[in-house]
């Protein structure tokens, strides 16, 4: 008789935990998102823009030299 | 005595024009190979047009101060007029030079112009030309070649990023999300200013890898400048974004619109799948 209740308890116990991982699921699945790809391909282009900016940038201490 | 005083200070301003040097300097090419020749030329007279002869200095310089070219002091010839032809250095020359970053560096900026001394008042007047880029092309190529590629997977992943936007859109209106609603068209409207120009960089890098020579590799800087700018505000917004569709109570909106039909907890099963059925 008490091992009986004991499945029952641990049958009900089972079935709560998964309609929790079930709900779970549910509601990550209805959340939107973003994907991250422009970020990544930006970072890339930002890398790339500024090493071509600063290269084609004179820099201040480019200046004429006296006359001696 | 004051008088005597303001007519001499008259006096100095009526001469100081006549004093003054007028310098034209200017250099045949505004872009130049590693290793090719570009020549430097100019003319000096009083301000007046007086001819003279003067001492100068003509020079080339690079990054981090380094002369490349000098035409060490000299003078002009009678009329003012001098020119100094220079030997741009090749990748080995330019890394013993010490010129920095010469082994990954695709162009290097040139400043170009003259020292004069002036002959009247014993003063030193500088005159720069306009810069001359210097191109190591094979380098340049990838560089650009690189760079439009990265437009290409950019341009791809924000017209991504704006289909997402469209289906959040959707969803977030049906629940009065307003915010959320609001970031992601303003994304949406950012992602398509950008988009439209990374596509015109994106063909301008191509067309200068046909053509190095005749390319507009500092009209292309400027746009790089302003695109990446863009950038960073359209990729601060998707991270705004982010954080508020994270922080929307998409779920228990969706209870509540299911409760208010009376559907109870299989109702908003049905709800939520309807709803995320058109992602």
């Amino acid at each position: 008789m008490n091992k009986m209740i004991l499945v029952g308890v641990g049958a009900i116990i089972v079935l709560a935990v998964a309609g929790f991982i079930l709900m779970q699921g549910q509601t990550s699945s209805s959340t939107p998102s973003l994907s991250t790809g422009t970020d990544t391909s930006a970072a890339a282009i930002d890398a790339s823009a500024s090493s071509f900016i600063d290269e084609s940038t004179p820099t201040a201490d480019q200046t004429l030299p006296g006359l001696s | 005595m004051k008088l005597l005083v303001v007519a001499a200070f008259s006096f100095l301003l009526l001469l100081s024009p006549a004093f003054a040097l007028n310098i034209t300097v200017s250099a045949d090419k505004a872009k130049v190979m590693y290793g090719e020749n570009f020549t430097l030329s100019g003319a000096i007279t009083y301000d007046n047009g007086t001819a003279g002869q003067f001492d100068y200095r003509a020079a080339v310089v690079a990054p981090k101060g380094i002369i490349v070219c000098d035409s060490k002091k000299t003078t002009t010839a009678a009329d003012g007029t001098f020119s100094l032809t220079c030997s741009v250095p090749t990748s080995a020359q330019a890394a013993a030079l010490g010129i920095p970053a010469v082994a990954t560096r695709a162009v290097m900026p040139l400043r170009a112009g003259v020292t004069v001394l002036d002959p009247t008042n014993f003063t030193i007047v500088k005159k720069y030309a306009g810069n001359v880029l210097a191109i190591n092309q094979d380098k340049l190529k990838t560089q650009l070649s690189t760079l439009a590629n990265d437009m290409n997977a950019f341009v791809g992943n924000a017209n991504a990023i704006s289909a997402q936007c469209n289906s959040i859109i959707s969803k977030a209106q049906a629940r009065n999300l307003t915010l959320v609603a609001n970031k992601c068209q303003s994304i949406k409207d950012k992602v398509a200013s950008v988009v439209s120009s990374a596509k015109n960089i994106t063909a301008e890098a191509r067309e200068a890898e046909g053509k190095i020579g005749s390319a507009n590799i500092e009209g292309l800087r400027d746009r790089l400048s302003t695109i990446r700018e863009n950038m960073k505000g359209l990729i601060e917004d998707v991270k705004d974004a982010r954080e508020e569709i994270k922080s929307a109570k998409w779920e228990a909106v969706a209870i509540k619109t299911s409760t208010s039909n009376s559907a109870g907890r299989s109702g908003l099963s049905v709800q939520t799948r309807n709803t995320a059925a058109g992602d």
